[in-house]
This record gives C-alpha cells, sequence and structure tokens, in this order.
C-alpha cells in the first residue's frame, strides 16, 4: 500500500488574509518563506497565495512597514498548514518616527511555552493528546499513565484551563483521580496554546499553579474536508466558510477501542472497553463595524470500566461522563486603540462512578464570563479586565468511610452535597520598556463568596535584555483558588478559605522558540497556605500548608532535518494537606509536612525528529522521572467486615523510576485526490513495565505491582485533507 | 557542427541554471557588495532575461526592480565607462517603467526610479536638470506618498537631499534626520527578508558621511564600521571614506 502511495512529488500552496487590529485587510504586505527568496504580496483584499515547489516545511514572515512582523511555522505533515492562515499585524514597538496608538503584544512572561497543534502530534508518546503533549515540558511532573499535569509541586487541580477565554472547567476524559486518561481539547479544533507554570500573569485567577490558555481556530477563508483514520477510531472535521464574513466548522471523533485490544492485547480487563466521542461545532462571524464574534459549543461522552486492585478491592471501577461547553467570543478594536475583548461561557457535566461502595454521581453546571481591554498609553502598555465564576455542583451517593478503602471494610457515608461559590475578579496591569528592562506590573482583586473572602494579590514580571538573544527575567505574584467542591462534603462551620500561594521564579534564556536554538535555566520558589486539612473530627479546614522549590532546563536545537529537544526537572515539595479522596485514610496524621503524591525529584525527557526525506519523518521519545511515592500498608487489624490496613509512613516508599521509550514514524503522500499523511507509532518501545501502585491480598500480608499486561501499544492510521 | 551541439547543450544548461531569482539575487548584492562590475553586467543580464522569460507576474516585478537596481549600482562604480553608465541607466529606467506599469503602487520603483534619474542627472553634469529634476522629484513624492516607512524608499530621499545643493533647501545637514529614521526602520524590518533587502550599507555610509562633514569623526567612524559590517569588502568605504577622516 506505501508503495502505491509513492506519487509525484506534491505541491504546498499557503493561503491566508492579513488585517490589522482593527480588523482591516493589509494589502501590499510581505508574505515570504523565511531564509529564501519565496515571496509574494498580499492583494487590496489582504489575501495572498504562496506556492512551495515541492513542499517543504518552514516558516511564514508576513511583514509591512510600520507593523512588526509575523511569523508562523508550516508543514506539509499539518493538516492545519492546508487552513488558510489569519494574520493580524500589530503596530510596530517605538521608534522617533512613528507613533503607536494601538497595543503592543504584551511581554511572554517567564516559565511560558508555546504549542501547535503539530507539536502535539509530533512528541513521541503523545497519543496526539495535548495534556499528554504538555507533559514532557520541564517543571510538569508525570505521576502516572494519566493525562494529568502537575506543575512545580502544584496539584493537577491547579491548573486553569481557558479556551478563547472560556474556562474549561473539566479539561481532561475518562477522568480518573488526578486527571483523566486524556485532555478534553482536541488538539486540531486549535490555533496554539501558550502553558505559563509559574509567575503568571494578573490577567489570570483563581489557580495556584499554572494556565493553560487555548486559542480556538479563526474563521475558516476556504472549505475544508479532513477525515482521520486510525486503529481506535475516527475523526471528521469540516470547515466552510459563509459568505465573505462568516464561516462554520464541524468536527467529530468517535473511538473504537476494539480494534486497538484485538492488536495489542488488554492492558487491563475492561467491562466495557474504553469508549468514548465528541462533538464540535463553532460559527464566526467577522463584522467589519462590531468586531469578531465566535459561538463554540461542544459535547463529550465517555465510558469505561476497568477491573482494578486497590487496597481493599478488586473489581470493577465503571465511570461514565458527559458534558456540554457553550461559548460565546468577541473581540474587536475599539476607538482604534482599545483592544477588547468579551467571553461568555457555560458548562454542564455529569459522571457517574462506581467500584465497591463508591458509588457517585457527580453534577455540575458552571458558568463564566470574561472581559478585557488593553492599549498603549505612550511607552506604557495598559490592561484591565474583570471575570465571575459561577458554579453550582452537586455529589450524590455514597463514598467510603475511610480515603481508599473502596472495599467498603471500614463502611460507607451516604454523600449528598450542595456546593455553591461565586469567584470574582478584577484586574489592572500595567507594561512598559525601560532601557533593556520590561517591567510589568499587576494586581488582582478576587472575592470567593464561599469563603467570604476579598483580597488583592500583586504580581510583578520584569524581563532584562542582557546580551543579543540572552535575557534574564524574574517573576513574583500571589496567587488564590478556591477550594475543589468535594471538600464541602465535610467542613465544619467555619468553612474553608481560598487556597493560597506565592511564586519566586528566576530564569535565563538564549534565543527563542523559533530560533535555531533556545536554552532556558529556571529556578522557583513556591509557598503554600490555606491548604485544605483532615482535623482529629474528620472535617476540612485550612490549617494546609505547604513549599516546593526546583530547577528546570530547557533545550531545544534544531535543523533543517534535526529536530532535538532535551529538559530536565528537578523538584522538591512537602505539604501538610489532605487530598480530597485521601479523608479518612490516615488515623493520625504526623507532625510537620510530608512529601505529596506529586514530589517526583528528577524528570527527564529526550524529543528528537529527523527527517529522511521531505515527506518521511520520524520522531523518537525518550522519558524518565523518579518514581511515584506510595503509603506502605505496614499491617492490618482483622475485624467482621474485613481486614482494615494499618498505614505506614505517609508516602514513604518511592516506586522503581519510571522510563519509557516511544517511536513514530509519518509519510506524507497522495490518496484518493487528497493529501495523505500516514502514521504509525510505538508505545513503550522496549516493553518496559512501569507501575504506580501496589495490590495487596485480602488480609494484606502480601503486595503485588499494579502492572500493564500489554505494556507496548502500536497504533497506525492515516490523515486525508482536501 | 555536431561536435558543437554539446557544447551548446551545455550552455544552455548553464543559461537556465543561472535563471534563477534566487540566484540573481545573490549575484546582485554580491556584486554590489565588491563593486564587481563583471558579476553586476551578468546579473543585470540574466534579471532582465528572466523578466522576459518568466510567466510569473510577481518574478517579473522582482525580476525588473533587480535589473534596476544592478544598473544603478553599476553606474556608480569606478571605472565603469560613463557610456556605459549612462546606457545601464536608460535600461534601468525603462524597466523601472514597465514595473510601474505593472504595479503602479510600488514605492520601491517609483524611489529607485528617483534614483536612477538623480545619477543621470549627476552624469550629464547637470545638463537634463530641467528635464530630469522634475519627474526625479515627483517619482520621489509618489515613493514616500505610497511607503512612508518603507526604509529603503526614505533613505534615497536623504540621499538626495544629501546631494541637493543648500540653496535648494538640501545638504548634509537636512539628510541627517532622513537617514537616522531609515536606520531605525531598517531595524524594525525581518533582517532576514527577500530581496529587494538592500540599503543597510548605504544608509550607515552617508550617515556616516554627513557625521564627517560637520567634524564628527569618531561618529562618522562609527557608522563606517556599521556599513562595513554589512558589506566588509566595500572598497568605497574602506579606501575612500574612511582614509578621508584622516585628513
Amino acid at each position: 500500500m506505501i508503495a502505491m502511495l509513492l506519487v509525484l512529488a506534491l505541491d504546498l500552496v499557503l493561503r491566508g488574509s492579513v488585517y490589522d487590529q482593527s480588523g482591516l485587510a493589509v494589502s501590499k504586505a510581505l508574505v515570504y518563506v523565511d531564509g529564501t527568496q519565496l515571496s509574494t504580496e498580499t492583494g487590496t483584499s489582504g489575501r495572498f497565495e504562496l506556492t512551495i515547489s515541492p513542499a517543504r516545511a518552514g516558516t511564514l514572515v508576513v511583514y509591512r512597514d510600520g507593523f512588526s512582523a509575523v511569523s508562523t511555522k508550516f508543514d506539509p505533515l499539518d493538516p492545519q498548514t492546508f487552513e488558510p492562515v489569519r494574520v493580524v499585524l500589530t503596530p510596530a514597538p517605538l521608534s522617533e518616527t512613528v507613533t503607536v496608538r494601538a497595543p503592543r503584544a504584551p511581554a511572554q512572561p517567564p516559565s511560558t511555552f508555546s504549542m501547535r497543534p503539530l507539536d502535539v502530534v509530533r512528541t513521541p508518546g503523545s497519543a496526539a493528546d495535548l495534556m499528554r503533549a504538555l507533559q514532557t515540558l520541564p517543571g510538569v511532573a508525570q505521576i502516572d499513565e494519566g493525562a494529568g499535569l502537575y506543575v512545580r509541586g502544584g496539584d493537577s487541580s491547579e491548573v486553569l484551563v481557558l479556551l478563547d477565554d472560556a474556562i474549561v472547567f473539566h479539561p481532561y476524559r475518562a477522568e480518573i483521580p488526578g486527571g483523566g486518561l486524556f485532555g478534553s481539547v482536541e488538539p486540531f479544533l486549535l490555533a496554539g496554546a501558550s502553558f505559563a507554570t509559574g509567575g503568571f500573569s494578573a490577567r489570570y485567577g483563581n489557580a495556584l499553579s499554572a494556565v493553560l490558555d487555548l486559542h480556538g481556530l479563526a474563521r475558516p477563508d476556504a472549505p475544508q474536508t479532513n477525515v482521520t483514520v486510525g486503529l481506535a477510531g475516527a475523526s471528521l472535521r469540516l470547515a466552510r466558510p459563509l459568505g465573505a464574513h462568516a464561516g462554520l466548522r464541524v468536527s467529530g471523533n468517535r473511538s473504537f477501542p476494539g480494534l486497538p485490544f484485538a492488536l495489542n492485547g488488554r492492558p487491563y480487563e475492561f467491562n466495557p472497553l474504553p469508549g468514548g466521542w465528541d462533538l464540535n461545532a463553532s460559527a464566526h462571524y467577522d463584522s467589519p463595524s462590531a468586531g469578531r464574534f465566535k459561538a463554540f459549543v461542544n459535547g463529550i461522552g465517555d465510558g469505561v470500566g476497568v477491573h482494578v486492585d486497590s487496597v481493599s478491592f478488586g473489581g470493577l471501577l465503571r465511570s461514565s461522563t458527559i458534558s456540554h461547553l457553550a461559548a460565546l467570543h468577541w473581540t474587536d478594536v475599539i476607538g482604534r486603540a482599545w483592544l477588547a475583548t468579551a467571553t461568555v461561557g457555560v458548562t454542564r457535566y455529569a459522571r457517574g462512578t462506581t467500584a465497591g461502595v463508591l458509588s457517585l454521581k457527580t453534577t455540575d453546571v458552571r458558568a463564566s464570563w470574561r472581559a478585557a481591554v488593553e492599549r498603549a498609553l505612550g511607552a506604557w502598555t495598559l490592561g484591565l479586565g474583570g471575570d465571575r465564576i459561577d458554579a453550582r455542583t452537586h455529589l450524590d451517593g455514597t463514598v467510603p468511610e475511610r480515603g481508599g478503602d473502596l472495599g467498603g471494610v471500614s463502611g460507607s457515608t451516604p454523600l449528598d452535597v450542595r456546593y455553591g461559590d461565586v469567584v470574582s475578579g478584577a484586574y489592572v496591569e500595567t507594561e512598559r520598556r525601560i532601557a533593556a528592562a520590561t517591567v510589568t506590573v499587576g494586581a488582582r482583586a478576587q472575592q470567593f463568596s464561599l469563603a467570604r473572602e476579598t483580597a488583592i494579590d500583586p504580581r510583578v514580571n520584569v524581563a532584562v535584555d542582557v546580551a543579543s538573544h540572552q535575557k534574564l527575567s524574574f517573576a513574583w505574584g500571589l496567587y488564590r483558588q478556591a477550594p475543589d467542591a468535594s471538600y464541602y462534603s465535610h467542613v465544619s462551620n467555619a468553612g474553608l478559605q481560598a487556597m493560597r500561594a506565592r511564586h519566586l521564579v528566576a530564569g535565563y534564556e538564549y534565543g527563542s522558540e523559533d530560533g535555531p536554538v533556545h536554552l532556558r535555566a529556571e529556578t522557583y520558589w513556591k509557598q503554600y497556605e490555606a491548604l485544605p486539612l483532615e482535623n482529629a473530627g474528620g472535617l476540612f479546614v485550612s490549617n494546609g500548608y505547604g513549599s516546593a522549590h526546583g530547577v528546570d532546563l530547557f533545550g531545544h536545537m534544531k535543523s533543517r532535518r534535526l529536530d532535538v529537544t532535551a529538559d530536565y526537572s528537578w523538584l522538591a515539595a512537602e505539604r501538610r494537606w489532605t487530598a480530597v479522596l485521601d479523608r479518612g485514610k490516615f488515623t493520625m496524621l504526623p507532625a510537620g509536612t510530608w512529601r505529596p503524591d506529586f514530589d517526583i525529584p528528577h524528570t527527564a525527557h529526550v524529543m528528537t525528529r529527523f527527517d529522511f526525506t521531505r515527506r518521511l519523518s520520524t520522531s523518537a521519545g525518550w522519558r524518565i522521572s523518579s518514581g511515584r511515592l506510595d503509603t506502605p500498608v505496614v499491617g492490618a487489624v482483622s475485624t467482621t467486615a474485613g481486614y482494615v490496613p494499618i498505614y505506614g509512613a505517609i508516602n514513604s516508599e518511592r516506586l522503581p523510576r519510571y522510563e519509557r521509550t516511544d517511536l513514530t514514524v509519518s509519510y506524507l503522500s497522495q490518496l484518493l485526490h487528497s493529501r495523505a499523511v500516514l502514521f504509525a507509532s510505538v508505545g513503550n518501545l522496549f516493553a518496559r513495565t512501569n507501575f504506580f501502585e501496589y495490590a495487596y491480598s485480602a488480609n494484606f500480608s502480601a503486595r503485588r505491582p499494579v502492572t500493564s499486561a500489554t505494556p507496548r501499544v502500536v497504533y497506525f492510521g492515516v490523515t486525508l485533507t482536501r | 557542427m555536431i561536435r558543437s551541439i554539446p557544447v551548446m547543450m551545455a550552455f544552455a544548461v548553464a543559461a537556465s541554471a543561472n535563471l534563477t531569482w534566487t540566484d540573481i539575487v545573490a549575484r546582485l548584492e554580491g556584486g554590489a557588495a565588491a563593486s564587481d562590475a563583471a558579476v553586476l553586467r551578468g546579473a543585470i543580464a540574466d534579471a532582465d532575461r528572466l523578466a522576459d522569460v518568466t510567466g510569473l507576474d510577481r518574478e517579473r516585478e522582482l525580476a525588473l526592480n533587480g535589473a534596476a537596481y544592478g544598473a544603478w549600482r553599476l553606474s556608480a562604480i569606478p571605472g565603469v565607462k560613463p557610456a556605459e553608465s549612462l546606457k545601464a541607466l536608460q535600461g534601468a529606467e525603462k524597466d523601472l517603467h514597465d514595473l510601474l506599469k505593472i504595479d503602479p503602487r510600488s514605492g520601491e520603483a517609483h524611489a529607485l526610479l528617483a534614483s536612477v534619474l538623480g545619477q543621470r542627472i549627476r552624469f550629464s553634469g547637470g545638463g537634463n536638470k530641467r528635464e530630469l529634476g522634475p519627474q526625479a522629484q515627483d517619482a520621489r513624492e509618489q515613493a514616500l506618498k505610497l511607503e512612508p516607512n518603507n526604509p529603503r524608499v526614505v533613505l534615497q530621499n536623504a540621499v538626495t537631499l544629501y546631494h541637493t545643493p543648500a540653496e535648494y533647501g538640501g545638504g548634509p545637514d537636512k539628510a541627517e534626520p532622513g537617514l537616522r529614521q531609515a536606520i531605525a526602520l531598517f531595524e524594525r524590518e525581518p533582517a532576514g527578508r527577500p530581496w529587494p533587502n538592500w540599503g543597510r550599507f548605504d544608509a550607515h555610509a552617508w550617515l556616516g558621511q554627513v557625521l564627517a562633514a560637520r567634524g564628527d569623526k569618531s561618529g562618522a567612524r562609527g557608522e563606517y564600521d556599521k556599513a562595513l559590517a554589512v558589506w566588509p569588502n566595500s572598497g568605497w568605504v574602506k579606501n575612500v571614506l574612511i582614509p578621508a577622516l584622516a585628513r
């Protein structure tokens, strides 16, 4: 079949439109492929078309005098490359001769990485999942085979996820404690993502550790159909322009889990097999006078039954989820100076989980809005904004009396919690360039209704250009976040305070993300206060605290054919807190702090991509990290209901190191009169046995690692675009 | 005859191999940087040929502009005979008029046309100033109107001011703001942009002369050094402008 696909060389046609910030078409903008003489200019409608023959990857640059150049990568292997690109030019920075009235692009804070959909797909071992790809960035720890983002000693619940400014309250699908098996946002719905792992701006609130800011695709300029068929599922994406100012995008995914398990074997006992679907649609309207509008809706459903070997339980854990998200996003430049954005979003989410005595139904309706304006004022850039979250959660069912005791040896507790919380925020932020330094100072006021707490959190970012292509950066800030709704099942009358964190980040950077060499070194200190902690009465109080500090190193080098990324993170974290699922697990808490589950001291990744030809590319990834912490069972007490475990010191044992190697191969060709990308991957190439927990015998006298029966996973498929 | 066929074929292949825009740009830039008349002559001829044979509008525009630019540079190289310079400038003028028929809104073309006309006036010793002067002035004004933030447009306007006698509102001091503005605009322009991408050398070299004219020798030397950073083998800067500072 591959031989049949060895067809003639293909041309790559890049199309797009160029606008200024007010939405007006920019004519005579120079559009070129960086490092070549291949160029064109936009016409009076701002549109361009550039043919690259033969097709190859590169960087497209758009430049018009008076504006800053904008560059974007393209790759014939990336289906998004065939989407018309929409480029918005911003006025060039200040000079003696030019007066800038519109806002400049904000300075990138430290600890921020960008990722495109193609980066996600090309990350070996990511299974084309955004969250799994983000796990390979420095500062992000992986504590199991799930997709949870544990950032710089923080829990996965401490990451704020935004899609076009609307909060994605449930960023994971196939949810398990600590995240989920995959992210809930499909990467090819995105134009890009920005991930800040610390010291983030006052624009973002109700998050302790990190911000994942996702930018959805813009209005389609040309029709496009994209079909992907893989071993485990199929997806369809359609884009259709509607007249000169409107457009529609529709996409859907459906998984077929039977085939990959038939090929690879079943890693665990499933009933039913894990499966899911999602359906997404967005409508776009670019009004010449009223700005740009985008309405987005999606629905996601998944279900799985998996055999689990827990401390006191061996049986099926069944889980099913259905969620819907609707969001409306607007952006415009008002008075040719104020860049304004506004977003409103609503999420409805329902999940049912059963395992042993655990039977829990979670229903969640959450709404959020966000509005912001930004403008340049002389040498300053000023940003103002406000946001609000209205959360309504209902938890209903029974849970183990002791955390982790799914067998119910210590009994179970009925649960019926209705939680309603409103978090409101407003921020102001200014930025200015002073000699070689760019200083950003901001403050965020936040009100937490359930905690009856109002506070103002200052944040500062300083970036200093110390030499050509070299930068030092510093960030400091205070951050708050409302505790998870589940904590409110057991709280005293005093309630819970908003959790608090203080970040201090210092970094050095050489080069840039688009450059041939990019190096980063950062060190950070984080302190936590008001974390939920279970008291002697079994209720949660805000007496917990903790800290994390560490070093993140990152290097990226690329040449025409070879792309290598390597990173290493060192982390030391300690906390005195209680994870919500650990309530009742430990009869007596020790004094002081202990290491949390997500204390992974050493994490390293090496990712390489080599283009054998312009059509055949291969990627390999190697990841290694310290093993996960575990609290051993050191004894058991016999009761009429069974054996009750006696735990040793919390997280006093570390499991063997985690290590895996992944390989991906892709081939660009033509099939059925469409551009075709054939891909194949092998996950955990050397079938290393990694494990993250132990299963115990009924009387806890023996234990065994819970391992996958099929550690190596083979996958292949094809994507067609026309 | 039969023996000559392979030679002719080889020549044709070699000729067509050189007829790519990328190669022509490399020779235009290399020839201008080294003041190499032979390289420029070949590049101009190939640019004109490419303009004739290419079926792509964009490539034809670039080729016409490139041929005119090469001719303008050639005309200023020491040792090139005045007759050849004049002929080259006339060819450049024709190329630029052809280009402006395709794209009347090209500020680059209007600005280069003004420079070519100015050069023709200088070659004639001012004899055709009445005829060409207003044309050059119109082209310059049109260029500034169309692309006021194009560094090459601003640069060429400033260099014209430099050459304009003080009694007509010109002179080195009047050229300085424009040259500094051009340098600022060059700093904003992507250094690796495709052709036309010339002018950084000229901006620093001419600003150096402005500074030298008012006695700021260290400032002038600094600008000459910046010019040499762009074109390290410029004989004009190394053998003429820098030695002049010592006098």
